[in-house]
């Protein structure tokens, strides 16, 4: 073999490397590797489509597994030239196993830019997962790279040996390890055949498995691939598109380097193509026939579409094609059949990989990005640019020149070739040793994985027992998990519990849930427990039915103990959520949800049963310390301002409110129902008279800054004082000379930092105090109302209720009206919980209790005297002011005289005046015309018995004597502060303060007795310290035989008690309006017996 | 038609794809039943998430080094030796959501549907999908209705795993195909020639073929 013109031998290649293709290649390799860049110092989901649906895109379909695929012209040309020995096609063998070698290469290149921990990429090797198809894959994959190196080595073996006689620097390099070079290349020559034979096995064994890897995901997977013989298409599939990649290859190469394509070898090759087809043609149209049942051509059109373009362009077309022997032999069409095979394998990858992949979840298609084709293709060119790289260096394709590299490199090889015999077999003993090595890993890999699998098998066999394990609380402590996965959980954090914290307990009302489920306490207590061990407890409609009760009715029917038999509480049962004793058995807030629910959302008027969180429970004030900051002391507009700073709406919202302008809608105020602009100011009462000539000291309630003049902002949140409120501290205080401003001893900072929803004690600050002193004009508003369970009143005390819980508040407008003050901003009422039958529906006077609803306020049998720990003022007598007589020290230890207010009258216990009243009132205002010769009333509720709205309500009544002009007949606006208290000249007060407020004044006053009625609200107690029917009505008017007369044995004493019996005619009922006690009589709207006509 | 809330969470299969698929075993189930992650050995390949018939793994695109595959584990440091119940199981106010052993549970909601077949459909949902779950179901609609997939009651990575060592158990099958080429080899290379591209033989060659693989 010596000077032919074609030689088949490898050569290098010598035509100039940089020429417009490469440079074009290197081109798409920048933009493309730019993006890898991206992707590895920002992420995958910065520079691909990737989702958590669509976690696998063309990095992994074209990248690997085309590429895998296309790569199988190195095995199968292997497999063709040496194990079938047909030697002709030697020639095509190297670029072959080359084309192979790059294409690994840059699938493992691919692979490591699309694995989010690709640094992690050599852990399949020491972390084995037998069950995982991908560790299959990973691991031939990785075994076959070793297998093509070995077979590539050869080339580059020749293509260093042949430069031993080059006259260079390299050379002169290479001359050094001339030795270990041949040696190496002897040695390899040895074990090259095992290797070959290894590289067939271990590619059937990953292009196989490459298509078990879907199968994993049948839920997922199109029916039209989803088979169990998809492994074994993709493996013949593979052996069909190696051929044609190496004729591919080479008429390619050929072309591109100026040649002739070899079609002698060709053309034959391309002879046994079709029969790869045919085998793949068949098995794959079998299986589709086969399933023909499982398959929905139309679910999903695309795939469809794909599948028949995959058919036909892929298979039909080249077999028929390859059919023709013009085709076979005409280089044009056979480049354009075996671009029609490798389209239909690339295709086919695609739908298994990407088009018949269709997760029921997923939201968007996938579509690659503009990251992952240009990475792609710089894939594509990096296969090409190295192929041009290697037959440039090194001896790969057929060469035309006389001596080749390789007789060169075999000349030098004639040294190396007396490798003794016992070398060769200790070359070829090693080499066989590193194969069963790796056939034996492979198998105890298999072994424990197939033992995993049994094993697991074993146990949800165990689990899906239907006989529940037997309980043992040992049995709750878990098993050990690797500390390993012991990271980053944020579980049993102080977060989730805040969460679950986020909201205060429920103030439950047994007395509406009474009412609303018609007294049956077993909708809720549906179970008995008799003592504390037992937490299951007996269901309670088994227990009646033991004893032949029949449940239905209200259970205080029979169980009229309750009060003093509590009954059980939920917590005897429930307890934690899922405990091991009994997981069954619901813990308590899951109980309490659970019962409330249901019945909240079947209720018709869901406003009344609501099922928002927030309804129920309140939220809890987040904690302040860690929000609220000052550098320094602030002053209490830089405290608002932080306020305001994040609740800005807030005071926008208050700058409207009542509490902060003294004035507002007053719809119950008569003769001024549309009007809005009735202050405050304008109202005249019989303590300090008027705000208008006191203007500073008032404003000390004021929830405001600095308000010593009419001149004050309204306007400027900045003025709001959110504290005096907010406080939850019990510090906060103003100071009453301050205008508003707080002591300035306070340490705002902290009481800022404390802020919470408004107390009783809050409230209270101002409203305990009105009138000048403790409790001294509201008479039901005293500081004891702020303890904590004080007995005189049950909302207040026992069940520690807010004010806002009846004050109820929209944007800081608060519900609840005074009749001193003009404005209403939402009224409150006890039947907005309590309903018009409070009284129960099972005691044997509810329903006689529940006909005065509509007749008599809740207060005023629930409130049988007011002032209960606190005296209040009853009456002052302004005439005798200014003298300086001993204050004296009246029965309750308060002051019988003031030189500031003259003769005093405290009460204490003081039993109320009751009056019809409608819900609207008369006032006087400043400067209102005013008779004299009679006790004025300066404000007044409106009502009498004719009139249907109307309700006998409790009222304290102040009455005084102050001064009035007696020219103009009107009240007289003394200046106290600064003027009389300090002078005690009425003439001058009254000319200063009549000045202050605008009023004419002819400077000539007199002393005339007022009257101011206050209605009392607090100090609501329960029904056993509530008046009995004999407080008001005769004994024989309330016997139940004068109804009843077969009733004997209800006529029970205590249904006709008077809890004070020493007090006649708390009800003057002639005052009201009746013409006798209306037990006997008739009431306004029931006959006196049983219910009819109303009488008038 | 009310509204219905669904928690959608890691089922922890008894039989998990995922831990079938995982290349390395990041994934693996507990003895306690839940299906945990170990990322210090993950490669971030996502096959998981292909894996995963109920779409549940989700994967940190956006994180370039060390990305995580994040997806309920059962609360695994709270369960840890102290019996506690996971974060959402604790901290459901109406306890729809029952933590304890699975055959207990099941026999709950058994239960259940006989006590209240007004509420629910007569199919605890996970106690057969795929092979069984650890969470399970119970619903007043049909699961398709409400997001839940129908599936197949056959674990999917069974047929993988079948498929798997059907080929490769004991390498029996590669050991056979190896001793086969070599066979082949041997015989369609009478001349004991040199292989891969030395067709033509110039030299002598005194070396008898290998047969590496045929032992």
């Amino acid at each position: 073999m010596s000077t032919s013109m074609h030689d088949d031998n490898p050569h290098r290649v010598t035509k100039p490397f940089f020429t417009f293709g490469t440079l074009t290649l290197l081109i798409f390799m920048g933009v493309g590797f730019a993006f890898g860049i991206t992707r590895m110092l920002l992420g995958l989901g910065t520079v691909t489509n990737l989702d958590n649906h669509n976690p696998w895109g063309i990095w992994i379909s074209f990248d690997v597994a085309c590429g895998v695929a296309l790569a199988a012209g190195g095995f199968t040309t292997a497999a063709l030239v040496d194990i079938f020995g047909r030697k002709k096609y030697h020639a095509l063998l190297r670029p072959a196993i080359l084309t192979a070698f790059l294409g690994y290469l840059w699938v493992a290149i691919a692979l490591s830019f699309d694995l989010g921990r690709y640094w992690n990429i050599w852990r399949p090797i020491f972390h084995w997962q037998g069950n995982s198809v991908l560790f299959e894959v990973g691991m031939c994959v990785t075994a076959y790279l070793i297998v093509l190196s070995i077979e590539m080595s050869p080339a580059i073996l020749e293509g260093l040996m042949a430069r031993l006689n080059e006259k260079s620097w390299g050379a002169s390099l290479l001359k050094k390890v001339e030795m270990p070079i041949l040696s190496l290349y002897a040695a390899i020559k040895i074990i090259l055949p095992m290797f070959i034979v290894a590289g067939v096995v271990l590619s059937f064994m990953h292009q196989s498995s490459l298509g078990t890897l879907m199968l994993i995901a049948p839920t997922k997977l199109s029916a039209l691939w989803n088979t169990p013989v998809l492994p074994i298409l993709f493996l013949l599939s593979a052996i069909m598109v190696g051929f044609p990649m190496v004729i591919l290859e080479s008429i390619y190469a050929n072309i591109s380097f100026g040649r002739n394509p070899e079609m002698d070898l060709l053309t034959p090759m391309a002879r046994i193509i079709p029969w790869f087809i045919g085998a793949y043609g068949a098995v794959k149209i079998g299986d589709l026939i086969v399933r023909h049942n499982q398959l929905n051509l139309l679910e999903h059109p695309t795939a469809t579409i794909s599948l028949v373009i995959e058919i036909l362009l892929g298979i039909v077309a080249p077999f028929l094609l390859f059919l023709n022997k013009a085709v076979r032999r005409s280089m044009g069409w056979l480049f354009f059949t075996v671009s029609l095979i490798i389209f239909g394998v690339i295709l086919n990858r695609i739908n298994v990989f990407l088009v018949g992949y269709n997760p029921p979840y997923s939201t968007k298609a996938y579509f690659p990005s503009i990251g992952e084709i240009a990475m792609t293709i710089a894939i594509v060119s990096s296969i090409l640019f190295c192929y041009r790289i290697f037959v440039t260096f090194f001896p790969v394709l057929p060469g035309y020149v006389p001596t080749t590299e390789v007789q060169l490199a075999r000349m030098r090889e004639e040294r190396a070739r007396t490798v003794s015999p016992f070398w060769t077999w200790v070359i070829r003993g090693a080499a066989i040793a590193c194969l069963l090595a790796f056939i034996g890993l492979y198998s105890v890999v298999h072994i424990e994985a197939i033992q995993a699998s049994v094993r697991t098998v074993e146990e949800v066999r165990r689990i899906q027992a239907q006989e529940p394990a037997p309980r043992a609380p040992a049995e709750s402590v878990y098993a050990l998990r690797p500390s390993a996965y012991r990271n980053f959980y944020l579980l049993d954090s102080a977060l989730l519990k805040s969460k679950a914290d986020d909201y205060e307990p429920v103030a439950f009302s047994h007395r509406i849930h009474d009412e609303l489920t018609g007294g049956d306490c077993g909708m809720c207590h549906h179970k008995y427990s008799a003592d504390e061990s037992d937490r299951v407890g007996t269901d309670i409609k088994m227990l009646h039915n033991a004893m032949e009760i029949k449940l239905g009715g209200p259970c205080s029917a029979c169980h009229d103990d309750m009060a003093a038999n509590p009954p059980q509480s939920c917590s005897r049962c429930h307890g934690l959520p899922n405990e091991p004793d009994d997981p069954t058995r619901i813990g308590l807030k899951g109980a309490y949800h659970r019962q409330c629910i249901g019945c909240h959302e079947r209720q018709l008027k869901p406003a009344s049963a609501p099922t928002e969180c927030a309804a129920c429970h309140h939220p809890w004030t987040p904690d302040h310390s860690i929000l609220v900051a000052f550098e320094g002391k602030p002053n209490p507009q830089e405290v608002t301002r932080t306020c305001l700073s994040c609740h800005p709406k807030v005071g926008q919202d208050l700058l409207k409110t009542a509490h902060w302008n003294w004035k507002g809608y007053s719809p119950t105020l008569v003769g001024y129902e549309h009007r809005t602009d009735i202050s405050l100011s304008l109202m005249v009462n019989n303590y300090c008279v008027a705000i208008g000539s006191n203007y500073q000291q008032c404003m000390s309630c004021h929830i405001g800054h600095g308000g010593v003049s009419e001149s004050f902002d309204f306007s400027n949140p900045a003025n709001i004082d959110c504290l005096v409120c907010h406080d939850t501290t019990g510090k906060y205080r103003k100071d009453p000379s301050k205008a508003g401003f707080p002591d300035p001893s306070l340490d705002l900072v902290a009481i800022a930092q404390k802020v919470g929803r408004p107390t009783r004690q809050a409230c209270g600050a101002c409203h305990f105090y009105s009138g000048g002193a403790t409790n001294a004009k509201h008479g039901d508003l005293e500081p004891a109302l702020a303890e904590s369970n004080s007995p005189i009143d049950i909302h207040m005390g026992a069940l520690n209720q807010r004010c806002q819980d009846c004050h109820t508040t929209i944007e800081h407008r608060i519900a609840g009206m005074s009749l001193t003050a003009p404005a209403v901003e939402g009224r409150v009422a006890c039947e907005k919980c309590h309903g018009m039958t409070p009284h129960g529906v099972a005691g044997p006077l509810s329903r006689h209790l529940d006909d005065h609803i509509r007749n008599v306020a809740c207060e005023s049998c629930h409130i049988p005297a007011f002032a209960r720990v606190a005296p209040t003022l009853l009456r002052r007598d302004y005439s005798d002011a200014g003298k300086d007589r001993p204050e004296g020290s009246d029965k309750y230890g308060m002051p019988e005289y003031s030189k500031k207010f003259g003769t005093l009258t405290w009460g204490k216990d003081v039993i109320p005046t009751y009056l019809w009243f409608d819900g609207t009132r008369n006032a006087a205002l400043l400067g209102d015309q005013i008779n004299p010769a009679a006790p004025v009333v300066l404000n007044a509720p409106v009502g009498e018995r004719r009139n249907p709205a109307a309700r006998i309500f409790p009222f304290k009544v102040h009455t005084a004597v102050q001064p009035y002009d007696i020219e103009n007949n009107t009240l007289a606006m003394p200046n106290f502060l600064e003027d009389y208290w300090v002078n005690f000249d009425w003439a001058k007060a009254i000319m200063d303060g009549m000045k202050r407020v605008g009023l004419p004044y002819s400077g000539k006053f007199g002393f005339v007795e007022t009257k101011m009625y206050s209605a009392i609200h607090h100090g609501v107690v329960t029904a056993s310290k509530a008046l009995g029917c004999s407080d008001c009505h005769s004994t024989e008017a309330v016997s139940c035989q004068r109804c009843h007369k077969n009733a004997r044995g209800m006529d029970l004493p205590a249904n006709r008690r008077a809890v004070y019996p020493e007090i006649k005619k708390r009800f003057d009922f002639e005052a009201l309006g009746y013409s006798g006690d209306p037990a006997i009589t008739g009431g306004r709207f029931l006959t006196p017996m049983g219910r009819g006509v109303p009488s008038r | 038609m009310p509204q219905t809330y669904v928690k959608v969470q890691c089922m922890h299969c008894l039989y998990p794809s995922c831990v079938s698929a995982c290349i390395v075993g990041a994934l693996t189930k507990a003895s306690d039943g839940a299906v945990v992650y170990n990322p210090t050995i993950c490669i971030g390949c996502r096959y998981c998430q292909i894996a995963c018939p109920f779409e549940i793994p989700a994967y940190e695109f956006h994180e370039p080094l060390t990305p995580r595959v994040r997806k309920c584990e059962f609360c695994t440091d709270r369960a840890q030796g102290t019996g506690a119940n996971p974060a959402c199981a604790a901290s459901c106010p109406t306890e729809a959501l029952v933590f304890g052993r699975r055959a207990e549970l099941l026999d709950m909601a058994k239960s259940r549907l006989k006590q209240r077949p007004d509420r629910y459909l007569d199919r605890v949902y996970g106690e057969t999908e795929v092979g069984g779950t650890s969470w399970l179901y119970l619903t007043g609609r049909p699961v398709q209705e409400i997001g839940l997939l129908n599936l197949p009651g056959t674990p999917p990575a069974q047929r993988t795993e079948a498929i798997q060592h059907g080929i490769f158990k004991y390498g029996m099958i590669p050991i056979a195909f190896y001793g086969l080429l070599s066979y082949l080899m041997w015989r369609n290379n009478p001349q004991r020639e040199e292989f891969s591209g030395e067709a033509e033989a110039r030299d002598a060659s005194p070396k008898p073929d290998a047969k590496g693989g045929a032992e």
